[in-house]
């Protein structure tokens, strides 16, 4: 087995890892189509992840397109009885789990129409456990608590699934993109009140964080592994850049080591394992490598995380990590659950805990729940549909991941690509569906027409009893052929606007630009829009200045043989 | 009379014609400078042929408006010397040759640290009325040579904030927070807020804002906006998205500015520059890796020193990096054989790591060490013959220091004290027109030449005791050690030879234990090589000045890896000499480079500046054989003397010397083409006289910089050693 182990580590990580990702699109009646992103696994198998319903009003132009829906896939509703033990407090265990049943339509995660909502509900939560659960009492606390961080952790371990999957996506997929980058802001209580024409931004700013974190680690780890003469093997599961990375110890100096013959000190800073120059059992670890280079491999780390690598496997000892992250859980279901003791009902319990987090972050370690969860979702994920590591080092690692699971709610990793695939079915049986997702493309029309049918009073008075009766009450009108052009061409504006805005910023505007058909458009269109006339005259203003100096523009002869022109 | 009266109207006609010449005479009234930290000039030509498939424009359409189809852009822009920031941008902003040879430096009587990099300390001291301009130009300031903008009056010029900062406007840093929360909808700030706030974004936006307010005023003549967010974001990342992101970020700060100048005044006679220092050693998909020099030199197999830099070694993962002031930081050796627990006062070994892929270190002078060592182990006899051995130089350096501790003295005297130095003391109008700048700075530069006076004197007077130690007051052990070893003092410059024998432990056989740095140095080694891109060395050559004492520089790359380079007295030709015959490997590997087409013949001859500029300038390491030279130049005084280091370590490609974070992007610092290749692009105005659609292909280095402007401007610049560049398109024949 070690063999095979050895052979297989060394054959992955000089092998070229291919996978890809593709893009299915399916019809939906009363205009629209339900576009799906699947991954690729090396072995040829379209994982289907995430899912979006567009609304295209029934024509071919992508400037009246709107994202409404999006689906995880692989978040499926839960079961009674799971929900209820997730309640449970100090239950730290994954609970056994099955595929759903097939026919049944999956719950969207977001409306991208309507961001805010999800803002609105978490803030509304937030104020109905602290205002009305939390005084009920601790078994009412804890139990309310538990299940809502449960239920929170599970939906951040979907979103860092999908988010990583789409990673993959190529850039220039701009709607891809912006999902990803809704996605990435529903992990935030406040990111549903991101307005559209940023979304850019925060996913520029994700991938730069995560480009920083990745190779920041890769040097930390590196550079630690060298210090106590580890050797470092950066990983990619399942294609992409090197997301992970093992440490390892070469077994002939390790016999050096433990015969005396070196002593090769050991600075375990940021690495989170024991001395393994110390420890003779690793001599008679299974996963020695009797042939080879004589690696044994000794713990894996993600290296997308902030400030430091976190520790996601100890070959030695699997149940650290666990430990590591039990004690940090209990630690806060007792405080908050149990005691009742919030970090905003008091200002020294607040700087305590402030101080201790500030210190020990300073010092590398591992304080960002929500990203200890996305490192864990993203190599339990990426395991699941590697197909070009071992067996042997994928099940041994899997093993040690699984074990990293504390969550009731949460499915077995073995299962997730089932669940995926048999909530795409039942998508798609609503796509073809009159009464299925065609009628929340009309519903959703329906909430677009309000925006424009009635008053800002009449609106407010309406959001108002939206959000009093917990979203029973949809404001909504009916939508007819004028209200349904009314939509194309308010549609229309705000992309014309927005491209508008876009090119006048990115470069000059230059009289054969699309910039003036864009502009031409928007005037048709707006006549009468003090906002879009604003914009208009800017850009008029940004023509005439650019406008001479381009004319001016000359064809220089060379002075010399070395300065060439123009051609 | 008739005959007067047409000579009369001749001489009118032709004041008349001259007049009219010298109204057509171009001239640029105004300069603004876009200075873009660590842009390189590959990484915009890259860009400029990248094309956008769907709206057909490049990637910099800006810079491609303005200066590719309406400027000039020089394709070969070389940073002159090492591709180090502060070195750099002072070639550029002063035109002259480098005199700050790192982005810190210590002096090697007194250890005080040169720390030009830290804005911290110099936002306080300039708030607190203790400090005027940041370290560096002070430094220019105490060596007599000006920078570009002193030649504008205090009213006539905006200074952004940058490296070369000379006084600040300490009331633009709140504005930057006010500005942020003012000028954006709180719909916009909710979205910035979620994504993620830059304060440095913020402070880049009130800059532009300053400068774009100042240019309405026509009496502001020289405008400069300075920006280091490639430079901060190759460091980071190597990835091409995130390059990119930044890129586009400046290609529209620069359509932003270039509309402002459009709208000017004086937008037919201002002359735009955008300038970058050097270029970035930066590939997507290449991870740049750290090795560190401190472990090297605490552990036995570096010779067991406590080392001195000044950042804290992974500041970021300690309470103590948090330290804003930070400029000296001792590391210890737990394995020191003489110098146990005096990390704090002994430290041999100071390392300017900032750049990263060159080192400069100090070492403690080789004899200052042994005796040191000698008189710690009461070796009298081994401790005089070691004076004896060093009496001449020592001797030399004494009084050469106590000139200098005289020249001090004189300055002192000769500046009178100025009676005002607090900002409250000036009127309005006085701090309005810089008044109170001139007195600060005068204070302060009397402030200096005190402490450096002072502290010489104590190490002129250890080293007179020890020149006059002998047999008797040895055995009467009448001193402390500290008399004679001043603390932190380097003491002289080590020779190749000290270096190759380097005593770093008196053994009780009276023996010294030594190390070959040089040998050492170059054959380190580390054990994960992951990256094939990356060679296991990390070090590619070491330079020093030679000992052959003729201004030459020696290159070592192995034992049997030597070059000379040297420039002649007379006829200022350069000479690269292998001192081990012509063979692959070589420092700067000119003769196996594919660009290098010339030939061993040509190499092995001398030749000009400009020559070799135009020979090897494409090679791998472009201007290196210049660079050199440029590096080890003689100083202008004795303090710039004694700033100089012993060793300059150059790393392999996508190596690096940070040890303060991580730099796994990119980096610079070494002559590698990529890292020296930086930006020069100019637009002018219709009465400027520049060129429109000129690509400048023939190559010039950082000096040309400065007085290309100044005539531009028509503005002297008969001391600056720089050609003009070419900048106006030429006539036909």
């Amino acid at each position: 087995m070690g063999c095979c182990f050895a052979v297989a580590l060394l054959t992955y990580l000089h092998a070229e890892v291919v996978t890809t990702t593709t893009v299915k699109r399916t019809p939906v009646p009363n205009g629209g189509e339900l576009v799906t992103f699947f991954r690729v696994s090396g072995d040829g198998a379209e994982i289907p992840v995430v899912s979006y319903l567009k609304d295209t009003m029934g024509d071919n132009d992508p400037d009246n397109d709107r994202i409404r829906q999006v689906w995880l896939l692989a978040n499926k509703r839960q079961s009674w009885p799971r929900q209820i033990l997730a309640a449970v407090p100090f239950l730290y265990t994954r609970l056994p789990s099955s595929a759903p049943p097939p026919g049944r339509a999956p719950k969207p995660l977001l409306d991208m129409g309507k961001p805010a909502s999800s803002t609105v509900t978490g803030i509304m939560q937030q104020l109905l456990q602290v205002t009305t659960l939390d005084p009920l009492g601790t078994p009412y606390r804890a139990a309310t608590r538990s299940y809502r961080l449960n239920r929170s952790q599970q939906r951040e371990l979907r979103l860092a699934e999908a988010t990583s999957d789409l990673a993959e996506a190529p850039e220039d997929d701009a709607e891809i993109q912006m999902v990803r980058a809704r996605l990435i802001l529903s992990s935030k209580l406040l990111g549903g009140l991101v307005s559209d024409k940023n979304l850019d931004l925060v996913h520029e700013k994700e991938v730069i964080r995560t480009e920083e974190m990745r190779g920041r680690n890769w040097e930390l780890l590196r550079q630690q592994a060298e210090r106590n003469h580890l050797n470092f093997e950066p990983l990619r599961i399942a294609g992409g850049p090197p997301s992970h990375a093992l440490l390892s110890i070469s077994r002939e100096e390790l016999q050096q080591a433990a015969s005396g013959i070196v002593k090769p000190q050991f600075y375990g800073r940021f690495l989170g394992i024991s001395n393994p120059w110390t420890d003779t059992g690793l001599l008679h670890s299974k996963h020695r490598i009797e042939e080879g280079d004589g690696r044994i491999p000794l713990a894996l780390y993600s290296l997308e995380h902030p400030k430091a690598p976190f520790l996601l496997a100890d070959m030695r000892n699997s149940l650290a990590p666990k430990r590591r992250e039990i004690t940090r859980r209990a630690v806060q279901d007792a405080t908050i659950g149990i005691l009742g003791v919030s970090r905003f009902a008091g200002f020294e319990y607040f700087a305590a805990t402030w101080t201790w987090d500030f210190i020990n972050n300073r010092r590398g370690a591992a304080n960002n729940r929500a990203w200890r969860i996305r490192s864990y979702a993203e190599l339990r994920h990426k395991l699941s549909i590697d197909t070009t590591l071992d067996p042997v080092l994928r099940e041994a690692l899997q093993r040690r991941i699984a074990k990293l699971s504390l969550n009731p709610l949460e499915d077995r990793a073995a299962i997730d690509g089932q669940i995926a695939r048999v909530q795409y079915e039942s998508l798609l049986g609503e796509a073809l569906n009159p009464k299925g997702l065609a009628l929340r493309l009309e519903r959703t029309r329906q909430d677009e027409a309000a925006q424009f049918a009635w008053t800002r009073e009449q609106k407010m008075a309406r959001a108002a009893v939206h959000w009093l009766t917990f979203g029973l009450y949809q404001p909504r009108v009916r939508t007819s052929e004028p209200m349904l052009a009314e939509i194309d061409r308010s549609r229309k504006v705000q992309t014309y606007a927005r491209r508008l805005e876009q090119m006048m910023q990115a470069a000059p505007v230059l009289a054969s630009d699309p910039a003036r058909k864009t502009a031409r458009d928007l005037a048709r269109l707006a006549p009468a829009d003090p906002a879009i006339h604003n914009l208009l005259q800017r850009f008029t203003r940004q023509l005439n200045d650019t406008l001479p100096a381009l004319n001016e523009t000359t064809i220089a002869t060379p002075a010399e043989s070395e300065n060439i022109p123009l051609p | 009379m008739k005959t007067f009266h047409s000579l009369k109207i001749l001489a009118a006609l032709f004041c008349g014609l001259l007049e009219q010449a010298s109204h057509a005479q171009p001239q640029a009234k105004r300069i603004v400078i876009i200075k873009l930290d660590g842009l390189p000039g590959w990484y915009v030509e890259k860009a400029l042929q990248t094309r956008d498939p769907a709206t057909s424009k490049s990637r910099a359409p800006w810079i491609e408006h303005i200066f590719d189809r309406n400027g000039v852009r020089f394709l070969n822009f070389y940073t002159r010397g090492i591709s180090l920031s502060v070195p750099a941008w002072e070639i550029l902003d002063t035109g002259q040759p480098s005199q700050i040879h790192g982005n810190a430096e210590y002096d090697r009587y007194t250890s005080h640290v040169y720390d030009y990099l830290n804005f911290f300390p110099f936002y306080v001291d300039y708030s607190r009325d203790k400090m005027t301009d940041m370290p560096s130009v002070e430094v220019l300031d105490a060596s007599g040579i000006p920078l570009l903008l002193d030649r504008f009056p205090y009213t006539e010029r905006l200074q952004s904030f940058q490296l070369n900062q000379r006084a600040i406007r300490l009331q633009t840093l709140p504005r930057v927070l006010t500005t942020q929360l003012t000028n954006r909808a709180p719909r916009q700030l909710m979205d910035e807020w979620q994504a993620g706030f830059s304060f440095s974004q913020g402070m880049l936006e009130e800059v532009e804002r300053e400068l774009v307010t100042k240019l309405k005023d026509p009496q502001v003549r020289y405008l400069d906006y300075f920006s280091g967010e490639f430079d901060h974001q190759s460091h980071l990342t190597m990835d091409s998205f995130s390059q990119a992101a930044v890129f586009e970020r400046i290609d529209r700060t620069i359509g932003r500015i270039w509309e402002a100048i459009t709208r000017s005044p004086l937008a037919d006679e201002t002359v735009l520059a955008v300038v970058s220092d050097h270029g970035m050693n930066t590939v997507d998909g290449v991870y740049s890796q750290g090795y560190s020099l401190i472990d090297y030199f605490t552990s036995a197999a570096g010779g067991c020193h406590h080392v001195v830099n000044n950042r804290h070694v992974l500041q970021e993962y300690k309470l103590i990096g948090l330290d804003p002031f930070v400029y000296r930081v001792t590391s210890s050796s737990n394995c020191s054989p003489y110098l146990e627990g005096e990390q704090k006062r002994y430290p041999t070994v100071l390392l300017d790591l900032d750049g990263n892929e060159r080192a400069s270190i100090h070492f403690r002078n080789n004899h200052l060490n042994r005796l040191h060592m000698a008189l710690l182990k009461k070796k009298d006899k081994l401790a005089l013959s070691i004076i004896e051995s060093q009496r001449g130089r020592w001797t030399q350096a004494l009084e050469s220091l106590r000139a200098e501790i005289a020249r001090l003295g004189k300055a002192l005297a000769d500046t009178p004290e100025p009676a005002r130095t607090k900002n409250k003391q000036f009127t309005s109008d006085e701090i309005r027109r810089g008044i109170h700048t001139a007195a600060r700075r005068i204070a302060a530069q009397r402030a200096s030449w005190a402490r450096f006076k002072e502290r010489y004197e104590l190490y002129s007077l250890s080293l007179d005791k020890v020149l006059h130690l002998d047999a008797a007051k040895l055995a009467a052990r009448k001193f402390r050690i500290e008399e004679l070893i001043v603390p932190g003092a380097m003491g002289e410059l080590n020779t190749a030879e000290d270096l190759q024998s380097y005593a770093v432990e008196l053994l009780d056989s009276g023996e010294f234990r030594t190390i070959d740095y040089l040998a050492a140095l170059t054959s380190l080694r580390v054990r994960n090589q992951v990256q094939k891109e990356l060679s296991p060395n990390p070090i590619d050559f070491v330079a020093m000045r030679d000992p052959a004492g003729d201004g030459s520089v020696l290159l070592y790359a192995g034992p049997d890896k030597r070059v000379r380079v040297k420039e002649t007295e007379t006829d200022k030709l350069i000479r690269y000499e292998p001192l081990d015959g012509w063979k692959p490997g070589l420092p700067l590997r000119v003769l196996e480079d594919p660009e290098f087409h010339a030939g061993k013949d040509w190499l092995e001859q001398a030749h000009g500046e400009e020559e070799w500029l135009r020979e090897i300038h494409q090679t791998r390491y472009s201007n290196g054989v210049i660079g050199v030279l440029e590096q080890f130049d003689e100083p202008v005084s004795k303090q710039r003397a004694l700033a100089r280091a012993d060793l300059l370590v150059f790393a392999n490609d996508h190596w690096n010397f940070n040890t303060r974070s991580f730099n796994p992007g990119g980096n610079h610092g070494s002559f590698f083409r990529i890292s020296t290749h930086s930006t020069l692009m100019l637009w002018g105005g219709a009465k400027t006289g520049i060129g429109k659609g000129i690509r400048v292909t023939k190559p010039y280095d950082s000096l040309t910089f400065a007085p290309t402007i100044l005539e531009l401007m028509k503005l002297p610049h008969e001391n600056l050693p720089g050609k003009v560049l070419p900048l106006a398109a030429p006539r036909p024949q």
